[in-house]
């Protein structure tokens, strides 16, 4: 066996050697291999049991397998055939002869005379003995090859999974990596390491075996030597390392964890759509990002920082005017919610207008249900309000951890912010992008609207100026088109809004805003028995009704809409009470 | 009240922009980068980008070491759009990069947002700081026999890193969180030395990183016995050492971060600390 | 007499180290609860004490401590924990897996010196 490997060797093949079939099933989990090379009788197994296993096996299946048996003791080549095997080798053979077999089916690596450096070698095997060495002197090559490979091998280590800190591979082998980094540690330490792979990124483990001090004022060479666990992510990325350097062109690596597509966040935003501002085209776009950051930047300078009596103490996310930090009150000494406008719309008097009126509307809903507004306030040119802060979890936090909500404590909610919005629309108010993200649970259970943000006056009327407002997945037809709107709006976007949290599903899903858009228009809604088999088909009536497409259609107030809800909760309760069991409202005849 | 910002080497329009947005209850002090005579009053730096500037990345190295861990927002202003990335600036020190084509706005908000002034820590943020401070105090004293005292805390949005080199270490168990403590060599070098008992010169990069590893894991390991019995008890694991500087750390659960600042007679360094405390208040001392 | 420090931090090891240097003690380093076994093997176990840090990578002092104190050979070679593991309840778990003495890091040269006079 040391013969033939040796002579493969000599011809650029990176051999990896087993005497049983566990070995082999080690090699190839922490190998890439090309090719097997296999005698009719390993220690534990035959040839043939191992061939059989293996083209049994998808991931392995093809993997060319050659049997390599002795002339003395040949056993059937015909069946060798029959199971899947590529070529049958019988020796003593000739090294060159051999060599030329297995080349054929798997050539052997080429040697690039262009390079005059040391090149890596784009057929390697990752054997563990042998050690990669993947990047030369920075200066030695700057082609773009290079560029995308030292993309490529751009990876972050973190210890807690909480800190990640990038590094670059410099040596790679199947055992484990070294790599560039300005996190060190100590040998034995247990760390992550995040890669990026076409498919998204992977976390492998490892521990570090060995740091690379430098000088003291040189950090660039210092560096960690890690032993990664073996895991089926590890052989992806050696793979794909591999592959990589076979091309040697730029692949498509995914740059940044996506946590979700764009176009969904944007969906779930609230939009500032200008109407008459269709050509949204790549520059605008641009723009949009840019404003984002600049927001970005802005709420961050803010913390740590103390407006006027509040103690900004830490950010909780941006709403549709501003954006949204938990605060400390000194003088009365309680937790607020601060709410500050941000800056687009700062510049704007409309919009300071708009941010002030909000506050006003707050002040008139005084109601357990609505999160009441405390004291407004401009400092450093820097305009904010200060309100209740909920200790809880907003219904959007809920349905995405996927609690059931289709309950009577669901049914609860609804009920409750109906009765809510009762007293939002006597007073002639619309609140105009309602969605879970805007419904509040606090620790006791007890269910706040939020963010009036966006809210105007019936009597504002007409066409509405600032184009469409609302959450693409929960907003109403007529906000859409820009018609007059009242408080059947608002019906429309609630009825979404717990059609989502009773199904698990946005009324409406596309690949981007507009899309969903269109279908708020066009499409009809699926029912929600469709979607959650648990919600009874009055329950599901209800929700749909809520979202008709034409307000006239819809719920025309609160009151009978609370009416014919508190009359289903009260079925559903009798019904809990006498089953006995979990939550469901849909109610089951028992055959007669 | 610390009124003071300091222009350096800063263009025309680039002081009008500022002399709009600031009015007239801040100074304006146009300086040179070489006539800085110090930054003690200094409230905020504005720096600009320009062609003829070779050593803008240097000089606001130089100026983010001179600010000794303090909260002193560097801004640079780009006068010219797309001239790439802004990260260079961001490692180097800079708080803030500004387009005099970004909209003004944006800048003046900014701007504003970064001279509110700093907000003291909370009545429960002050329970575990003053552990930290008091342990950070009595570990150098006894391993190192160094006076260390302790200048102003502020609270920070990110884990930055502006050092030489940094000890870090992951809090655990009931409450959760990071610690880190960060130095300059030339004060690092002092403190392992003085802890050996042996000269500075005798001192390398290897035992430097792992003399701050121990003072990180001291550090924690003293304080969280002053938490026995309380929220904000935590475990310890093994540190990690981080070198270089200009590093920007996520982290979890948009908690502050509490950055304590540490004078040892004319050099100063930082511990960081951010720290939840276990939601169900139990201790976990087993 | 020989005894070995256990403890990840070659800082650490040569503040102890030197501490003992005095004494005409031989000392032996070991980085980890792995190399104290190591080192026990090849110093035939003959050993006065073993100065042992808590937290170390791989196998912990404590783990390290139970193992020697259930070994035949070592059982009977005085454990001394140098910890930054302060809280009594950490202590007690110390003592009753068998260390004979603990010392709380950080610690002056002084309180060091005490500790290890008292302990061996």
């Amino acid at each position: 066996m040391k013969e033939i490997s040796d002579s493969l060797f000599n011809y650029g093949y990176s051999v990896s050697t087993a005497m049983d079939m566990r070995g082999v099933l080690s090699s190839l989990s922490s190998d890439v291999i090309e090719l097997i090379l296999c005698d009719n009788k390993l220690s534990d197994v035959s040839g043939y049991d191992l061939l059989h296993f293996l083209k049994n096996d998808p991931l392995r299946e093809k993997i060319p397998f050659i049997f390599c048996v002795p002339l003395h003791d040949q056993g059937s080549a015909k069946k060798a055939f029959k199971d899947g095997a590529t070529d049958f080798i019988v020796y003593p053979i000739e090294p060159g002869d051999m060599a030329a077999r297995i080349g054929e089916i798997c050539p052997p690596p080429k040697k690039d005379n262009n390079e005059s450096a040391p090149q890596p070698d784009p057929e390697i095997d990752y054997s563990a003995t042998q050690m990669v060495k993947i990047t030369n002197n920075d200066e030695e090559r700057r082609d773009a090859k290079r560029a995308a490979l030292l993309r490529i091998l751009k990876i972050e280590i973190s210890r807690n999974g909480i800190l990640w800190i990038p590094g670059q591979i410099k040596n790679i082998s199947a055992k484990g990596m070294f790599i560039k980094t300005s996190m060190l540690g100590k040998a034995g330490v247990e760390l992550y390491v995040r890669v990026s792979l076409p498919s998204g990124i992977s976390v492998v483990k490892g521990s570090i075996k060995h740091i690379t001090f430098k000088n003291l004022n040189v950090s660039e060479d210092a560096g960690i030597g890690v032993e990664i666990e073996k895991s089926a992510e590890w052989v992806d990325y050696l793979k794909y390392i591999k592959s990589h350097l076979q091309k040697g062109s730029t692949p498509a690596i995914p740059q940044k964890v996506q946590e979700a597509p764009q176009t969904m966040k944007n969906a779930e935003r609230t939009l500032f759509l200008t109407r008459g501002n269709d050509d949204s085209d790549e520059e605008n776009n641009a723009d949009k990002n840019k404003g984002a950051s600049l927001e970005k930047r802005f709420y961050q300078s803010l913390i740590g920082k103390q407006l006027n009596n509040y103690k900004v103490v830490s950010f909780i996310g941006a709403g549709a005017m501003g954006g949204v930090f938990k605060g400390w009150d000194i003088a009365l000494e309680r937790t607020v919610a601060l709410k500050v406008i941000s800056f687009e719309l700062a510049a704007q008097d409309k919009f300071r207008e708009m941010f002030i009126k909000e506050a006003r509307f707050i002040s008139q809903l005084d109601h357990p249900n609505i999160a009441s507004i405390y004291h407004i306030g401009n400092e450093n040119q820097i305009l904010y309000f200060a309100m209740e802060y909920i200790e809880g979890a907003s219904m959007a936090e809920l349905i995405k951890k996927g609690d059931k909500l289709y309950s009577i404590k669901g049914l609860d909610y609804l009920i409750t912010i109906c009765e809510a919005l009762d007293l939002v629309s006597q007073k002639n108010i619309i609140h105009r992008d309602l969605k879970p993200a805007n419904i509040m649970i606090n620790s006791q259970d007890i269910v706040k609207l939020v963010d009036f943000g966006v809210a105007i006056t019936v009597d504002v009327g007409e066409k509405n100026k600032e184009g469409i407002v609302g959450s693409p997945f929960y907003i109403s037809p007529e906000a859409i088109q820009g018609l007059p709107m009242d408080h059947r709006s608002d019906i429309y976007s609630l009825g979404a809004s717990f059609y989502h949290a009773f199904t698990g599903f946005a009324p409406f899903e596309g690949d981007s805003a507009e899309e969903v858009l269109l279908k708020h228009l066009n499409e009809e809604l699926t029912p929600l028995r469709k979607k959650n088999p648990a919600i009874s088909t009055a329950l599901g009536k209800v929700i749909e009704k809520m979202m008709a497409k034409e307000p006239d259609n819809r719920f025309q107030d609160y009151q009978a809409l609370v009416k014919l809800l508190k009359s289903l909760k009260s079925k559903a309760a009798k019904f809990q009470k006498i089953k006995n069991a979990t939550l469901i409202f849909r109610i089951k005849r028992k055959p007669s | 009240m610390l009124n003071r910002i300091i222009a350096i080497d800063c263009s025309p329009p680039v002081i009008n922009v500022l002399n709009d947005f600031l009015g007239d209850t801040i100074t304006l002090e146009s300086l040179s980068f070489k006539n800085i005579r110090e930054l003690k009053d200094c409230r905020m730096i504005i720096l600009q980008e320009g062609d003829e500037k070779p050593d803008l990345l240097k000089q606001i190295r130089k100026l983010r070491y001179a600010c000794h861990f303090r909260n002193i927002p560097i801004i640079v202003f780009r006068t010219m759009e797309n001239k790439g990335s802004m990260e260079p600036f961001i490692t180097a020190g800079a708080t803030e990069v500004i387009s005099l084509q970004d909209p003004p706005a944006a800048i003046r908000q900014i701007l504003s947002g970064h001279l509110i002034p700093n907000r003291q820590p909370l009545k429960e943020e002050t329970e575990y700081i003053d552990s930290f401070v008091k342990n950070t105090c009595a570990v150098l004293k006894t391993v190192a026999s160094l006076d260390v005292s302790f200048e102003e805390v502020y609270f920070d949005n990110d884990f930055k890193i502006f050092g030489d080199v940094s000890g870090l270490i992951a809090l655990t168990g009931g409450a959760e969180g990071i610690l880190g403590i960060t130095f300059y060599w030339p004060l690092a070098q002092t403190i392992i030395a003085r802890m050996m008992g042996t000269d500075e010169d005798k001192i390398n990069a290897e035992l430097i990183h792992d003399g701050v590893a121990e003072i990180v894991n001291m550090i924690g390991g003293t304080t969280k016995k002053d938490f026995v019995g309380q929220p904000y008890h935590f475990e310890i694991s093994l540190p990690s050492v981080i070198v270089g500087s200009g590093h920007q750390l996520g982290h979890s659960d948009k908690m502050p971060i509490a950055v304590l600042v540490f004078r040892a007679d004319s050099q100063y360094f930082a511990v960081q600390i951010c720290l939840k405390p276990d939601p169900n208040g139990k201790t976990n001392g087993k | 007499m020989k005894v070995i420090i256990a403890d990840d931090s070659k800082v650490m090891r040569n503040i102890i180290q030197n501490a003992m240097r005095p004494m005409g003690t031989e000392i032996i380093q070991a980085g980890s609860g792995q190399e104290v076994f190591e080192q026990l093997e090849i110093h035939g176990g003959k050993v006065g004490a073993i100065f042992m840090d808590w937290n170390m990578p791989g196998m912990t002092g404590l783990e390290c401590l139970k193992l020697l104190k259930k070994n035949e050979k070592y059982k009977d070679i005085p454990v001394l924990m140098i910890s930054t593991e302060s809280e009594d309840d950490k202590v007690s778990i110390a003592r009753e897996a068998g260390a004979k003495g603990y010392l709380t890091k950080p610690f002056t040269n002084e309180e060091l010196i005490k500790f290890i006079n008292s302990s061996i």
